[in-house]
């Protein structure tokens, strides 16, 4: 037998709704606004509150609370605190994270964490030995408009190809919902070849079911120089992109201006590098490197800039799976000392490796055999 | 020396060492050729500057600096933009 859901404190017979006009939603349109899941002080006061009954959102399924008491606060034996009660969606229990001590009123407030679980209700400023709540104490937490949880990330794809392959899976706890394993698998036959899929992301939501991401930027690897090292090497990269990105900020040991910056692929030092780098002052210059045995991505900061002075770094290699030659186009930046307008320079390269090999390594090294700094910065993206 | 490679610094072979020293030398001796070229231009520079002054440039002197310019010996606006 379905229960009526009570609208706070008011009795049944005092709202203007019944059940032959509203039918099972229990509460008008402003009652449902206004009361439902809302937390109040008790009356006469104690340290729990009573929370109105209402219709909740948890993973994609409505659920019903048929209102109930908190459990009680205890508030700090000196300072103040806010805690939070919320309502747990997965077992519909009312429940209290408790806050740090001595927390000040601020906007936003400073709030603790809840579990994931968790449907905020209200914050509850709580003073030394406080002895009851009042409404004064409360800070409405009810989020009126849909919840917010996350997409559920499913699996990840290990393989090339989705040909014939089966997505084995496994639910986190806080995913499953019913009866189940908590794992499952989607049949080869429901999944479609989509090119290169490996590290692609499977998530589910509540809302929207099985969605596969869409087109991201995926940090492959990265490091933060502790000491001054030749060169600068991403190897073993896969096979799973569309794209390389290598992002960087560098500087040079090199004791004078400005240090030629170099890219190798795949350890590469025959003659099959073309490129150019064109170097924008007042004016600019443009200088070309036919059949090197290594590629322009551009110069960068050395000892005699401004210290803390690093040039960004910007390298984008395109198709690097292909059987087509490689080609990249990178971006750097000078500002050496800023004494002259000269000093500040922007240089725009690209380039051809004339090979038909994947990109599997990317080497960076300066012109000058100097060393890269500590605290040079290096992240290699994968695009798709 | 140290190179660095996915997460780990290795200590750089004989050979690496070597190529980085040879890498080294030709730098500096491509940077003092420019160095060269841009003492000469500006030398050159100067020297028109001058006679332009005092009113004595030659034809040879306009021959040189049309040269100059179209880039036959030095061309000068690359290399004085050359950094």
């Amino acid at each position: 037998m379905k229960r009526e859901i009570q609208a706070g404190f008011l009795p049944p017979s005092a709202l203007e709704w019944t059940r032959a006009n509203y039918g099972i939603s229990a509460l008008s349109v402003h009652e449902r606004a206004i009361s439902m899941l809302r937390a109040q002080a008790q009356n006469p006061p104690s340290l729990k509150l009573a929370v109105n009954g209402g219709v909740y959102s948890y993973r994609g399924r409505m659920r019903l609370f048929l209102s109930g008491v908190s459990p009680e606060f205890s508030p700090p034996a000196s300072g103040t605190r806010l805690d939070i009660l919320y309502l747990d969606g997965e077992s519909g229990e009312l429940a209290i994270v408790e806050g740090d001590a001595a927390v000040a009123i601020t906007d936003p407030l400073e709030l603790p964490d809840v579990p994931e679980v968790a449907i905020p209700l209200a914050a509850v400023y709580l003073g030394e030995d406080q002895e009851t709540i009042t409404e004064a104490d409360l800070y409405d937490l009810r989020s009126f408009l849909g919840d917010s949880h996350a997409p559920v990330t499913l699996g990840t794809f290990n393989n090339a190809s989705l040909n014939g392959q089966e997505l084995n899976y496994s639910l986190p706890d806080h995913a499953h919902q019913g009866s189940g394993a908590d794992g499952g698998q989607i049949e080869a036959a429901n999944l479609k070849s989509a090119g290169a899929m490996a590290g692609r992301v499977l998530t589910a939501d509540g809302y929207l079911g099985c969605s596969w991401e869409l087109a991201r930027c995926v940090l492959i690897n990265s490091v933060v120089l502790s000491s001054p090292t030749s060169g600068v090497t991403f190897s073993s990269i896969s096979n799973a992109y569309s794209d390389l990105l290598l992002t960087a900020v560098v500087r040079s040991s090199k004791s004078t201006v400005s240090d030629g910056l170099w890219i190798r692929f795949n350890a590469d030092t025959g003659s099959n590098y073309d490129s150019r780098v064109t170097t924008f002052l007042t004016s600019y210059t443009s200088g070309v490197n036919r059949a090197g045995t290594w590629g322009w991505v551009g110069y960068g900061e050395t000892a005699a800039s401004t210290s803390n002075a690093f040039s960004p770094v910007r390298v984008h290699i395109f198709s690097y799976t292909s059987a087509l030659w490689k080609t990249w186009w990178s971006e750097t930046w000078e500002r050496r000392t800023a004494a002259a307008n000269d000093d500040l320079i922007q240089r725009v390269s690209a380039g051809t490796w004339k090979s038909t090999s994947a990109v599997t390594s990317v080497t960076l090294l300066w012109q000058n055999g100097s060393n890269f700094v500590a605290d040079c910065r290096f992240y290699l993206w994968g695009l798709r | 020396m140290k190179r660095w490679e996915n997460g780990k610094y290795i200590e750089l072979t004989a050979a690496e060492v070597k190529e980085i020293q040879q890498r080294a030398a030709l730098a500096a001796a491509e940077e003092a050729k420019a160095a060269a070229e841009i003492a000469t231009c500006q030398t050159q520079i100067e020297q028109l500057r001058q006679k332009a002054k005092e009113r004595r440039i030659s034809v040879d002197d306009l021959n040189d600096l049309v040269l100059a310019v179209l880039g036959d010996t030095i061309n000068v606006r690359d290399v004085l933009s050359e950094r």
